[in-house]
Order: structure tokens, then sequence, then C-alpha cells
């Protein structure tokens, strides 16, 4: 599959570069104590004005070599299902538990990786289960714990 | 001095050190030798474990974890040609063409010699300099600092080597993103969208957790699919025990070699932004051109193997130099330790000598300590090493990943973090294959609030006038060396272009 060219990520961050210039004064309050003192929206603005034209510049150098990322299906499908997965078990911490959730990210992605045997996904979540007890009492990290656990 | 000395090498010797060194080198030697885990990687997850650890046991593991990597790269650069960590790449011209006369073991001996060489004389540079160098950047004003980061921030420039605009560009929106939080002159908040956990801006570990370690899984997920190396193995050569053996003539051929490698990767880690790789480069360039046999390169010469390692281990302590004196990270990996430091209270900079020196010293003597211990357990495990690289992956990943979560929870027990590690995740990932650079982005995210400080600060003391930059010598000296860098690297770029 070919995503679009290469231009595009360059015209992304001239949008957000440009978002964060008109932004600037409403979201950064500015107190004048001294006389000589540079604004808290000085950096803001230089580094943002700089990065705008750089991605501008890219832009148009891209645009003009035509330039075009190659991502296969397979490589993004499964990128994506990864990511979902992930997303997936972190908002489900809050719910179910720390140790459920990442059991449950561990279990399914080492299935997508390809080990389907059962045996070995019950052995992976016990060994788990026993590092993260083991680890979070040794290094006495609480754990985020979840409504239902 | 020698107070501070003794009074460090009696911290280093306890047993939590010491097993804080042997852990450390053996995770590094282990993540360096899998091709795609790298010590950095190693590093920035085990970082939020060590908060509970005290700073000379905390900063020793982490140390000898990429000192081991190092050296770890290597054993797959030797064995199957694909170096572990970039810096090993050249490790693998002659490497392998040893291992496929059956040499792979003498290979990996030479590599496990010359690393250790050239760890001890960079270690013992460290040592050395930093102290003196330490009391000369007390002295630097801000108009200096200023001109020292900026600088710096050629660095993004090689970690960017393959499409420099798009590496100025990632290191620019690293600033940009590092503005977010509180101000830090006024502390007034800027882009916070009321959002308690911005108050701060982005936790600088999550951050590069997301960006080089969750990123680069996600890239390995792909690649596994891609080129289908899901349940692949590899066969470790059978190797002659008599013909492997390093004989005396060997070690006299690989000394001019790693002295001069070692010498090369020195030099380039002090300097910010050129980092191991283009130490192992330059290095294997230079000793075949010393070299008697220069047309033995590339088939199998030791003297090869020898100048590529001793050049990226040479580069690691050295590499703490501005770190340690200026604050300044030299490459990925000590940006990454630049949170490491500051977990533990401490913020890296000439002060950090004055401060904590016995804690510093501890510190760079373990780093001998390091280096004795891959000496000494390098191919302890070769075999075991080799199933891993074989079999390992789709077991490791899984794990990898919701260590990554469990790393970014343990910083502050914050959920947020685990956001932002998922969210600049699947950010590096996208930016990667777009070419752009996530370690420049890091990179521009950790120098951009000390530029905006000492910027403001010198407009603050010495007025609008830009006249400060050039009166003040040092910072003029500083400004020519940006404008030599930039007009090296520029001619570099120019000369590679078809």
């Amino acid at each position: 599959m070919r995503i679009g060219p290469s231009s595009m990520s360059a015209v992304v961050i001239a949008i957000f570069a440009a978002l964060f210039l008109l932004g600037t004064p409403n979201y950064i309050p500015v107190i004048t104590a001294y006389e000589n003192e540079a604004s808290p929206r000085l950096f803001p603005y230089m580094i943002g004005t700089l990065l705008l034209c750089l991605s501008l510049l890219l832009a148009l150098r891209e645009l003009k070599n035509r330039t075009r990322i190659n991502v296969t299906k397979v490589e993004f499908t499964k990128v994506a299902i990864s990511f979902v997965m992930v997303c997936v078990g972190v908002f489900l911490i809050p719910v179910i538990g720390f140790i459920v959730s990442t059991t449950l990210i561990l279990v399914l992605l080492t299935y997508l990786l390809g080990n389907k045997s059962i045996l070995s996904l019950i052995c992976l979540s016990a060994g788990w289960f026993a590092f993260t007890y083991i680890f979070f009492k040794l290094f006495q990290i609480t754990f985020p714990q979840g409504v239902l656990i | 001095m020698i107070e501070h000395i003794l009074g460090g090498l009696a911290l280093v010797l306890q047993w939590k050190c010491l097993l804080a060194i042997i852990i450390g080198t053996n995770i590094g030697i282990i993540f360096g030798a899998i091709p795609g885990l790298t010590g950095s990687m190693a590093i920035a997850l085990l970082i939020p474990m060590t908060f509970s650890l005290s700073p000379e046991v905390s900063i020793t593991l982490l140390m000898g974890i990429y000192k081991g990597s190092m050296f770890g790269g290597s054993i797959p650069a030797i064995l199957i040609n694909t170096p572990g960590v970039p810096a090993s790449a050249p490790t693998c011209y002659d490497g392998y063409a040893m291992t496929k006369q059956g040499l792979g073991l003498k290979a990996l001996r030479v590599s496990l010699v010359s690393s250790f060489f050239g760890d001890l004389l960079s270690d013992l540079c460290l040592l050395l300099v930093a102290a003196p160098l330490a009391a000369i950047a007390i002295k630097v004003a801000a108009p200096d600092y200023s001109t020292i980061i900026i600088f710096s921030l050629t660095i993004v420039a090689s970690v960017a080597s393959e499409a420099m605009l798009k590496g100025i560009v990632a290191g620019a929106l690293g600033i940009l993103l590092s503005i977010i939080g509180m101000d830090p002159l006024q502390g007034s908040a800027r882009y916070t969208f009321d959002i308690v956990s911005l108050v701060s801006g982005f936790n600088l570990l999550p951050m590069l957790i997301g960006l080089l370690c969750f990123s680069e899984i996600l890239n390995q997920i792909g690649e596994l699919f891609e080129k289908k190396e899901l349940g692949k193995a590899y066969e470790l050569p059978k190797m002659d025990p008599v013909k492997n053996r390093l004989t005396w003539a060997d070690y006299k051929q690989c000394f001019k070699p790693s002295l001069l490698a070692s010498g090369i990767g020195v030099v380039i880690g002090i300097l910010p932004g050129l980092g191991a790789t283009a130490a192992s480069f330059l290095a294997y360039s230079e000793a075949k051109r010393i070299s008697k046999h220069p047309e033995k390169f590339g088939h199998g010469a030791i003297e090869g193997i020898a100048a590529s390692e001793a050049a990226n281990n040479a580069n690691c302590a050295a590499s703490l130099i501005p770190l340690l004196t200026l604050g300044i990270p030299g490459d990925v990996v000590c940006a990454i330790l630049v949170g490491a430091l500051m977990i533990q209270g401490m913020r890296p900079g000439p002060m950090l000598m004055t401060d904590q020196p016995v804690i510093m010293y501890a510190v760079m003597l373990g780093l001998f300590l390091c280096d004795l211990t891959y000496r000494a357990m390098g191919l302890l495990y070769l075999n075991a090493v080799m199933k891993i690289i074989g079999f390992g992956k789709k077991y490791i990943i899984p794990f990898v990943i919701v260590l990554c979560i469990l790393g970014a929870y343990a910083v502050n027990s914050d959920f947020f973090d685990i956001i932002v590690v998922v969210a600049f995740g699947i950010i590096g990932w996208v930016l990667n294959k777009f070419g752009y650079s996530p370690p420049a982005l890091l990179i521009g995210f950790i120098l951009g609030p000390m530029l905006e400080e000492s910027y403001r600060q010198t407009i603050l003391i010495y007025g609008w006038s830009p006249l400060v930059f050039i009166t003040r010598p040092f910072s003029l000296v500083m400004l020519l060396l940006t404008v030599f860098a930039v007009y090296t690297i520029l001619k570099r770029k120019i000369r590679e272009t078809p």
C-alpha cells in the first residue's frame, strides 16, 4: 500500500506549527516583572516560526522530488492491530487493573506474533504475573489498580 | 581529588554496586546481541525501576548496560552479519568474513579484547579530564552556555544523517514540544489546557520510552511480518577451537589499530553530536589506511574488527564528559542518562562534580568494573544468545511492550504517562516511516529548555543586543565552532549527493 506523498507529513507539521503560533497569545499568559525580561512567548514564537518555515521548505522539496513512502499492507495491518490492542489494554487498566490488562496484552500480542500454543501462552502469563509481582515488590512500585481488581 | 577517588572506590566496591554492574553488563550484552534491541532501549526501560536505588547503584547499573550492549552488538555482527547496534556495522565486514572461514570465535575474541582496550582508555580519560573540565565549566556564563547548546544542537545533524532537513525539522519539533508546561523563568503555564499532568510538561522518561522503545517495537512487528522472520533460527557455525585461539602475534597485530581507534573514539565521544557509529566507521577507515595489508580488509582482517570495536567502546565513557561537565548529552544514551540523573535528584552539569564528587568518582570507577565484567563473561553464553536471536523476537516483543507500560507508570505513578508512551510510540513510528529521526526530536526536547533558559537569562542580564555573543571570547569560539560544524556537515552532504 502506498501512503500519499512524503510532503504530506511536512504539511501536517507546518499546520501544527501554525496552530502553535496562532494559539500562543491565548495559551501563554505574560507577566512582566523586569524591564529587560523576555516574555514567555518569545521562544514559542521563535521556534514556531522556524518550524513553520522549515516544514514548508521541506514540503516544497518533497513535492518537487515526488518522494513517496512505502508501507506494505501486511506491515501496516499488523502494526495497526498491535497498536489498537495496546491502546485497548491501556484504557482497560483503570477498569480491570494493571496485571490483568498487561497479561491480556502480552498473551494477545504473543498470539498475533505466531505463538498459538495454549500451554506456552498459559506459562507466559503465569511467568509475567510472577515477574511483575516480584518486580513491584522489589523496587517498591505501586500497582495501577482498576475498579474491579 | 585523591580523597574523592578513594571515597568513590569504597562506594563502588559495596556489594550492591558490584551486583548492579554484573546485572547491568549482562543485560547490556543480551540487548546488544539481539538485532533490533539496543542498549539505549534497555536503559530507557530500566531507568524508571532505578529510582528506589541509590545514585551510584543506579548509574553504574545503567552504564553496565551501555558498555555491555556495545560489546554485545558485535556478536550478531560477526556471527550472522547483522549488527546488534548501529556502531557495530563496520565489524560485519571482517567479522562475518571470518565466521564464513570458521574463525567466528576468534573474531569474537578480537572484538572482546579490543572493546576492553578501548573502554579502559576511555574510562581513564574520563577519570582524569572530568573534574578539571567541570572546574572550568563552572565559570561559563549564560551567553556562553547558550552558544554551547547551539553548538550541541548540531547533534541533530548526526542522528539524522540520511535526511538532514527532516532531522532539523524533528529537532525543532522537539524544542517546540519542550515549551509545553511551566515557563522556566516566570512559572506561567504554557499550553497545558488545564491538564494537571501537563503543568510540568511531558515527562522525559515516558516520552523517550515511547519514542525509542515503543516505536521501535512497532517497527519490529512490521518487519517481522514483512520479512517473514517469525520462528527463523540461526545455526552457530562449527569452529575449530585450536584455530580460533588468539596468539601473541594476533595481539601484536591488533595493538596499533586498537590504540588509534581508541583515540578516535575518545575524541569523537567528547565532541557532542558525532556518536559511536561515526567513530567506528572513521576508525575502520583509518586502520585500513595505516595497515600494511589494506587489501585484506573486508575479507577477514582482525585489525578491522579491532579498530571498529575499540572505537565504539572508547566512545562510551568519553561521551559522558560533556554530560558531566557541561550538562550536555553527547549522544542518545547520554540524553537518556539525563533522565536517570534527574530521577536521583542530580542535575547534569558542572556542579555535579562539585556537589557529588564521591558519587561521580564511584560511577567512573564503576566503569572499569563494567569492563572487567564483560571481559570475563562476554563469551560465556554465546549459545544462549544465538538461540535468543533465532527464536526470541516473538516472545521478546510483547514482553518489551508491557515493560514500556510498566516503566512509564513507575516514574510518577501517573496513568497519563502511560498515554504519553503509547502516543509518542505511534508518533515515533510514523516519523520513522516518513524518514524523520525520533532521536533528533528527543535531543531537541532535552536541549530546548536549556537553550531557552540560558538565552532569556542572557537577555535579562545583558539586554537585547546580540553583540554579547560576539564580544565574549568563549561565545565567539563556540559560534565559530558551530559555523565550522555546519560547514563540514553541508560539505559532506554535498559530496555524498550523486
